[in-house]
C-alpha cells in the first residue's frame, strides 16, 4: 500500500469527523436584526417534488412580493426552506434543524400529511403555529393548537365526490376505485357513507397500490358489478391511468375524480377524449375570469416560473399573506400569531376563503368542475360546501 | 364474464412479458458474471426515457426514436460495466448488491434532474387504437408489447444456443478461467453481457411507456415484480423467465379481479418465498446446490 | 511491557470517549441531538445486523422489516393495550426475535442471493401487510400518541434525555455483542461462514447456529425500533421500507463487516451523511450514492481499516 495513498484515507477520514462536527455544532445562523425568518418544509428532491415545486415556486413569489408591500411586522421576511424529500425521517430532521438555526416565529409544513403527522409531536414540543397543506383526516383529528390546515381536508373532498356523484349527477349505483394509502382509503370510506345517505347504493369498492400501472381488474370489477358512475380517489398520474383504461376497455360511464387529476401537469397526460365524462373537483378554480387579483397572479406565476400555477402550490400563497396580516396586527410572539391565525375569519385569498374552525381548518369549501368537450379545460359547475 | 376474463388474462399477459423481458435482463447478466443487479429497474426507467427524449423532445418518428434510444441504451450497458462492474467485479455478492443498489440511486436521481418529476406519456406506435379479441376490447399496443417480448425473448434464445458468440458466452457463463484457456476474450464476453442487458431492459422501457406513462420511480416497482418473476420461474433459465413473468402477471391480474386488489402484491410476494422455501430453483431452475 | 501500555492507552481512549459522550448533549442544539440519536439507534441495529451478515454470512435485506416488527409491537403495546413503556420495549425486541426464529427456520436454508430476495420479500410484505392492515397497525397514516419513556418524576420525553437513555442501551448492546462475540455461539456463527463451502450441506447443527444468528441480528433490531418508536411518538410503514434494509447493510460494509466498532462507525457515518449534504439539494442522492460507491470500491474492508492506518501512524498500536 502506498504511503500517498495512506495520506488520502488519513484525510478522508479527518474529513468525516469534521463534517459529523459541523453537522452537530453549526452555530445558529439567527436572522439577522430587521428580518422576520419562518421555515418552510417542501419536498424539493425526490418524487414528491411533483407537487413540492409548485409550493416552493408559490412561497418564493409570496415573499417577494410581501417584502415588496413593507415585509412583515414592518421588518423583512426571509423563508428559509428545507427539503423533506419523501420520507418521514427527513421531514423531522429539517423540522428540528430549521427550529434550530432560525428560531422561527411561524413554519410551513410539508404538503404530505403521513411527513406532518411524524412531525406533530415535534410542533408540539416546539410550541410554533404552522400551516400546512396535507389534506388527511388524521391531522386535524388530533386538535393540535398549532396547526392550521389552508386547503380542504381529504373528509370534505370525499364528501364532494359523492354529493356530486349522487345528488349532482343522480346517480343510484356508485363503484369506488382508490389508491390504497393515508389518502385513497379514509377517502373511500367516506364517501361510500356519503353515498349511501344520500339514498344511492356502492356497488363495489376496489383498491390499487400507489405504484401499481395497470387497474383494468379492478374496473372491470366495478364494471361488472353494474356500477353507473365511479368515484375515483387517487393522485395526477394514477388517475390518469385510471381514466386511460375506462377508455380502453370501452367502459363509458360518468367518473367523478379526486383534484390530483386536475391539475395542469396531471391533465396534460390525458387525451380530451378520456377526460369526455370526467368531472373533477379542485381545490379551487385559479383562472382569469375570477377577478383582477386571480388573473394578476396567474400572469406574475406564469412570466415568472414558465408553468402554470396549480392549487396545490398556491394556497401556501394564501398561508403567506395571512401569516402577514397576523404579524402585522399582533407582531411575530408565537401564541399571539397562534391566537391571530385562530381568529381568522372570511380572508378572501386567491385560492379560497380562509375562516379557521376548531379544528385548525381553514378552508371549507371546494368547486366541482367539469371538462370542455374536445379540450382538456375545466369548466367550473358549482362549489360544494361542509 | 368470458369476456372480462379475456380482458384480464390479456392484460396479465401483456403486464407479465413485460416482467419477464426485465427478468430475463436480470438473468443474463447473473448468470455470465455472476452479478445480482439490483439497478435493473432503473435501467428500464432510463430506457423508458430515452425514447421520451427521442421521441417526445426531439419529435422523431417513432422508429428513428426507438432505435437512436436502444443505441443509447446498449452505450449505457459498456458504462455500466466500466464504471460499476469491473471494479467491483470479483468482490463478494454482498458487496456486489449494494454497489448496485447505491448505482441504483444514482441513476433514478440524475434522470430525476434531467427529466424532472412530472410524468410524460410516450406515443404507441399504435396510437390508441383499441381491437376486439373475442368480443373483448384490447389495446392495439398492449398485443404488440407481447408480440415484441416474445420475438426478443426468442432472438436471444437463438442467439444464446445458435450461434457461435453466443456459445462463447456459454463458456464464459460455466467456467470463466477455462474460457480465458481457451483462448475466449473473457472481457469481450462481459462487455457483451452488458450491452444486452441494456438493450432487454430498453426494449421493456420503450414498451412500458405508452402503457404505463414515464415516471421517473417507475423503475424499482417493475424490478421487484421481475425479481418474483425469476424466483418463481427458475433464477438461471431463459423459459423460467418467460414462465415466470407470465405467471407473475396473470397473478396480478386475477388475484386483484378475483382474491384481493389491496393484498394483490403480497399474494405474488407469498407465492415467490413459498417458491424459495419449497423449490428455490425454481419451475426450471438447476438444484441451487451445484451452483455454490 | 508494550502490551501493557497498549491496554492502558484503550482504556484512557475508553474513558475519554466516555465522558466525552457523558457531556456532548451540554453543547448540541435539539437538531443536533435529534441526527445523534438516530445514529445510535441505527448502530443497535447494524451490530445485529453484523451477527447475521458479518459473523454467520447470511446475506439479509430485512433488518429494516424486523426494526419495523419492534417499533410496531412497542407502538400497538402502549397505545392500544396501554403497557408501560419499559414493557413493551422489551416486548418489542422479543417479538421481533420470535418474528426471525418463525421466518428464520424455513428460510436459512437458503443460501447467497435466494436468502437476499427471500429476506427482501419478508421486507416488503412487511410493508404490504401494514399499510393495510388499518384497523391494528393504522395503514398509511401509522400510530400516533406513542408515550415517551419516563422515569419516576423525570419525563424522558426530550430528546437531550433520550440520548442518555440510548447511549446505555448502545453501550450494553455493545458489551453483549462483545461477550457473545468470544463466547462459542459467537466463534460457531464464524465457523459456519468459513466452514460452509468446505462442510458442504448444511447439517441440523448448522442451521440452528443461523437461526440463533438471525434471531440476534433480529432482537438487536426490534430493540432499536422499539428505542426509536418511543422518540418519535409516531410510527408509519415509510420508515421500514426495503430502502432503510439497504442501508442498515451499507452501514456494516461501509463501517466494516465482522467488527463491532465499524458497525458502529458505519451507522454514525451513514446517519450523518445525507444531512451534511442538504445543502445539495437535488444533486445530493447523486452524490450519496457515488460516494457509498467509492468506498464500497476503494475501501473493501470498510471505514474501520482506517483506524488501523491512523492508530499505527500516531503509535497507538504497539511494534
Amino acid at each position: 500500500m502506498g504511503k500517498k495513498q495512506l495520506i488520502t484515507r488519513r484525510t478522508a477520514l479527518s474529513g468525516m469527523v469534521a463534517g459529523a462536527g459541523i453537522t452537530i455544532y453549526t452555530p445558529r445562523l439567527s436572522a439577522q436584526s430587521g428580518e422576520v425568518a419562518v421555515g418552510a418544509m417542501v419536498p424539493i428532491t425526490g418524487p414528491f417534488n411533483v407537487s413540492g415545486q409548485q409550493y416552493h415556486f408559490s412561497l418564493q413569489m409570496a415573499q417577494d412580493e410581501i417584502n415588496a408591500k413593507g415585509g412583515v411586522a414592518g421588518k423583512k421576511l426571509k423563508i428559509v426552506f428545507e427539503d423533506v424529500k419523501d420520507s418521514n425521517s427527513v421531514a423531522v430532521n429539517a423540522y428540528l434543524k430549521v427550529v434550530r438555526d432560525i428560531n422561527p416565529p411561524l413554519v410551513f409544513l410539508s404538503s404530505y400529511t403521513t411527513q406532518n403527522l411524524a412531525t406533530e409531536p415535534e410542533v408540539t414540543k416546539a410550541m410554533i403555529p404552522g400551516m400546512y397543506a396535507g389534506g388527511g383526516d388524521a391531522m386535524h383529528v388530533k386538535k393540535n393548537p398549532w396547526l392550521f390546515r389552508i386547503r380542504p381536508h381529504d373528509g370534505l373532498q370525499a364528501l364532494a365526490l359523492a354529493k356530486h356523484a349522487t345528488e349532482g349527477l343522480g346517480k343510484k349505483k356508485i363503484g369506488i376505485i382508490y389508491v390504497q394509502n393515508d389518502f385513497g382509503q379514509p377517502g373511500a370510506v367516506a364517501a361510500e357513507k356519503v353515498v349511501k345517505a344520500a339514498g344511492a347504493a356502492v356497488v363495489g369498492m376496489e383498491a390499487y397500490a400507489f405504484t401499481d400501472n395497470d387497474m383494468s381488474a379492478q374496473l372491470q370489477k366495478l364494471k361488472g358489478a353494474g356500477a353507473d358512475c365511479l368515484i375515483c380517489i387517487s393522485y395526477g398520474k394514477d388517475g390518469a391511468l385510471v381514466l386511460k383504461l375506462l377508455k380502453e376497455m370501452n367502459i363509458d360511464i360518468p367518473v367523478v375524480i379526486s383534484s390530483g387529476v386536475m391539475v395542469p401537469a396531471a391533465r396534460n397526460l390525458i387525451a380530451p377524449d378520456e377526460l369526455a365524462k370526467v368531472n373533477g373537483v379542485m381545490d379551487a378554480y385559479l383562472a382569469p375570469e375570477r377577478g383582477p387579483d386571480v388573473a394578476a397572479y396567474i400572469k406574475s406565476f406564469k412570466d415568472r416560473f414558465k408553468v402554470d400555477p396549480d392549487p396545490f402550490g398556491s394556497c401556501y400563497y394564501d398561508g403567506a399573506w395571512i401569516m402577514k396580516q397576523v404579524m402585522d396586527k399582533v407582531g411575530t410572539d408565537r401564541a399571539k400569531v397562534r391566537d391571530g391565525l385562530k381568529a381568522v375569519k372570511d380572508y378572501k385569498g386567491i385560492t379560497n376563503i380562509f375562516t379557521t374552525d376548531e379544528l385548525g381548518n381553514m378552508v371549507h369549501s371546494l368547486a366541482v368542475f367539469s371538462i370542455k368537450p374536445g379540450t382538456r379545460d375545466p369548466v367550473f359547475i358549482r362549489t360544494i360546501t361542509a | 364474464m368470458s369476456q372480462q376474463f379475456i380482458q384480464l388474462i390479456v392484460s396479465g399477459l401483456a403486464v407479465g412479458s413485460v416482467y419477464a423481458l426485465v427478468g430475463l435482463a436480470f438473468i443474463m447478466v447473473n448468470e455470465a458474471t455472476g452479478v445480482v443487479n439490483f439497478a435493473t429497474g432503473q435501467m428500464v426507467a432510463i430506457g423508458c426515457f430515452l425514447s421520451v427524449t427521442t421521441g417526445i423532445q426531439m419529435e422523431l418518428p417513432l422508429g428513428p426514436a426507438y432505435a437512436l434510444a436502444l443505441a443509447a441504451m446498449a452505450l449505457f450497458g459498456i458504462v455500466f460495466y466500466g464504471v460499476v462492474f469491473r471494479p467491483l467485479q470479483d468482490r463478494p455478492v454482498v458487496t456486489v448488491i449494494i454497489g448496485t443498489v447505491m448505482i441504483g440511486i444514482v441513476i433514478q436521481n440524475s434522470a430525476l434532474m434531467t427529466w424532472g418529476s412530472v410524468p410524460f406519456r410516450p406515443r404507441s406506435p399504435f396510437g390508441r387504437q383499441v381491437v376486439d379479441v373475442f368480443g373483448a376490447a384490447i389495446s392495439a399496443h398492449a398485443l404488440f408489447v407481447i408480440a415484441i417480448a416474445f420475438l426478443l425473448i426468442g432472438l436471444l434464445y437463438l442467439f444464446i444456443y445458435r450461434t457461435a458468440i453466443g456459445a462463447r458466452m456459454r463458456a464464459v457463463a460455466q467456467d470463466r478461467d477455462a474460457a480465458r484457456l481457451m483462448g475466449i476474450g473473457v472481457d469481450r464476453m462481459f462487455v457483451l453481457t452488458w450491452v444486452i442487458a441494456g438493450l432487454l431492459t430498453g426494449a421493456a422501457g420503450i414498451l412500458v411507456g405508452p402503457m404505463w406513462f414515464a415516471d421517473v420511480n417507475m423503475g424499482d416497482p417493475i424490478a421487484l415484480k421481475a425479481f418474483a418473476a425469476i424466483i418463481i420461474g427458475g433464477f438461471s433459465s431463459v423459459p423460467g423467465a418467460i414462465v415466470g413473468g407470465i405467471l407473475v402477471g396473470l397473478a396480478e391480474m386475477l388475484g386483484a379481479a378475483y382474491i384481493s386488489s389491496a393484498y394483490k402484491d403480497g399474494l405474488v410476494f407469498l407465492v415467490m418465498i413459498l417458491f424459495l422455501l419449497v423449490r428455490p430453483q425454481g419451475i426450471f431452475g438447476e438444484r441451487i446446490g451445484e451452483r455454490a | 511491557m508494550t502490551a501493557l501500555r497498549t491496554m492502558d492507552r484503550r482504556l484512557l481512549a475508553a474513558i475519554a470517549v466516555f465522558v466525552a459522550a457523558l457531556v456532548l448533549p451540554a453543547f448540541i442544539s435539539g437538531y443536533g441531538i435529534r441526527i445523534l440519536n438516530l445514529a445510535l439507534i441505527s448502530a443497535i441495529a447494524v451490530i445485529g445486523l453484523n451477527f447475521a451478515f458479518g459473523y454467520a454470512g447470511l446475506i439479509t435485506l430485512a433488518q429494516a422489516g424486523f426494526v419495523g416488527c419492534g417499533a410496531y409491537v412497542t407502538a400497538i403495546l402502549s397505545t392500544t393495550l396501554g403497557l408501560s413503556p419499559w414493557l413493551s420495549i422489551p416486548a418489542g425486541a422479543v417479538g421481533a426475535c420470535v418474528i426471525a426464529v418463525v421466518i428464520g427456520l424455513p428460510m436459512l436454508r437458503l443460501k447467497g442471493h435466494y436468502l437476499a430476495l427471500a429476506t427482501l420479500g419478508f421486507n416488503v410484505s412487511f410493508v404490504i401487510v401494514a399499510t393495510n392492515w388499518k384497523s391494528v397497525m393504522g395503514g398509511t397514516d401509522g400510530i400516533s400518541g406513542i408515550p415517551p419513556l419516563a422515569l419516576p418524576g423525570w419525563p424522558l420525553a426530550t430528546d437531550h434525555r433520550y440520548y442518555y437513555v440510548l447511549w446505555v442501551a448502545l453501550a450494553v448492546a455493545t458489551w453483549c455483542a462483545w461477550r457473545i462475540r468470544t463466547s462459542h455461539i459467537g466463534l460457531a456463527m464464524i465457523a459456519v461462514r468459513d466452514d460452509e463451502i468446505a462442510t458442504g450441506a448444511a447439517s441440523v447443527g448448522v442451521t440452528r447456529i443461523k437461526v440463533q444468528a438471525f434471531a440476534l441480528s433480529a432482537l438487536y433490531a426490534g430493540l432499536a425500533g422499539a428505542l426509536f418508536a418511543h422518540m418519535t411518538n409516531f410510527v408509519a410503514p415509510d420508515d421500514f421500507a426495503l430502502g432503510h434494509s439497504v442501508i442498515y447493510l451499507a452501514m456494516l460494509i461501509i463501517g466494516g463487516e465482522g467488527s463491532i466498532l465499524g458497525a458502529i462507525a458505519g451507522a454514525v457515518i451513514v446517519t450523518f451523511m445525507p444531512e451534511l449534504m442538504r445543502d445539495l439539494g437535488t444533486a445530493y442522492l447523486i452524490v450519496f450514492g457515488g460516494l457509498m460507491l467509492l468506498i464500497l470500491i476503494f475501501l473493501p474492508k470498510g471505514l474501520i481499516s482506517l483506524t488501523g492506518i491512523v492508530a499505527r501512524r500516531l503509535g497507538m498500536v504497539g511494534r
